[in-house]
């Protein structure tokens, strides 16, 4: 019963989403990417409204983004932790995890560029309005870019660990690899919350 | 020189990553500042970040085949240190290239 509740809310959710994007849509239209024609849309439309409208349907990509992220972070520090503790019971263990971190990546990826591709240009026009506008300007600019070297670091640390029967110079391979998926998925995490933050700073201001 | 005790895979994979990484903050200065790029790009995929995202990932996919096939298919020989070396400092440059990008250059 409770999944039947769950699955009305969701359909009610992309029902009222298609409906409030169709409007954005037919109003966005021939707007491109200029900033202007976008705040132009956001204060003809309900922007409030709008997001209230997507809240569930158009987060889920966004929190699966971070859900992935997060879990790429901690499988990496275990891969770190792993390495340094290596012996022959944990070998196949840290390939496995390390195999787990490169594919929570990807989905993270995924899941981000997904959300950043449909659905950010009214975010964005929002945070340039606000008080925040370097949230966009600086660091939404330098996590899309900066998030294909983490994509690539991660997808490296399986054919690192691959490795690992080569003994201490094969180690050092993994922990540096793991190291920077690490410190870079942190990296990550905090730009993700200074752009939520611009989003915030942008709607509270309005 | 001390001899190699990783695969060629990881040491041509390695290669490739911080290779890749200075590709990709060469791309971002190269499309920010050439609007035919930008242009380009867009139309590529329909959306540039698509397009970075693509042509990146198969720099890395290419030169981690290639790196791996030379030398008779044997790979590229080099010792941990240099790669970790190589590895380290191709993520810091084009980690820089990009922030020092939008910090002062944009």
């Amino acid at each position: 019963m409770l999944v039947i509740h769950w699955l009305r809310i969701v359909g009610d959710e992309w029902r009222s989403c298609r409906r409030a994007r169709r409007q954005y849509q037919i109003q966005a239209h021939g707007q491109g990417d200029d900033f202007d024609g976008v705040a132009h849309i956001l204060h003809s439309v309900d922007i409030s409204k709008y997001r209230s409208q997507n809240a569930i349907v158009n987060e889920v990509p966004l929190m699966a983004h971070v859900l992935f992220g997060v879990a790429c972070l901690v499988t990496t520090v275990w891969v770190f932790v792993d390495v340094l503790n290596i012996s022959e019971a944990n070998q196949g263990r840290i390939q496995k995890m390390s195999c787990a971190a490169a594919t929570f990546m990807w989905l993270a990826f995924l899941a981000g560029g997904y959300w950043y591709v449909v659905y950010y240009k009214s975010d964005k026009a929002i945070i340039l309005k606000g008080p925040w506008p370097f949230a966009h300007s600086f660091f939404m600019e330098t996590k899309e870019h900066l998030v294909i070297v983490l994509l690539m670091l991660a997808t490296y640390l399986p054919i690192a660990a691959s490795s690992l029967s080569g003994g201490k110079e094969a180690r050092r391979v993994v922990l540096w690899a793991a190291g920077m998926v690490a410190l870079l998925a942190l990296l990550m995490e905090g730009e993700g919350a200074i752009i939520a933050m611009g989003v915030k700073a942008g709607l509270l201001s309005r | 020189m001390e001899s190699t005790s990783v695969s060629r895979y990881t040491i041509s994979f390695g290669l490739s990553l911080a290779l890749a990484c200075v590709a990709n903050g060469l791309l971002v200065v190269a499309k920010e500042k050439m609007p035919a790029v930008m242009a380009g790009m867009q139309k590529l995929t329909g959306h540039h970040w698509i397009s970075h995202s693509v042509i990146i990932l198969g720099l890395f996919a290419f030169f981690g085949w290639l790196f791996a096939q030379s030398n008779g298919g044997q790979g590229i020989k080099i010792t941990v240190s240099q790669l970790i070396k190589t590895l380290l400092a191709g993520v810091v440059s084009g980690g820089l290239i990009i922030f020092g990008f939008y910090l002062i250059g944009d």
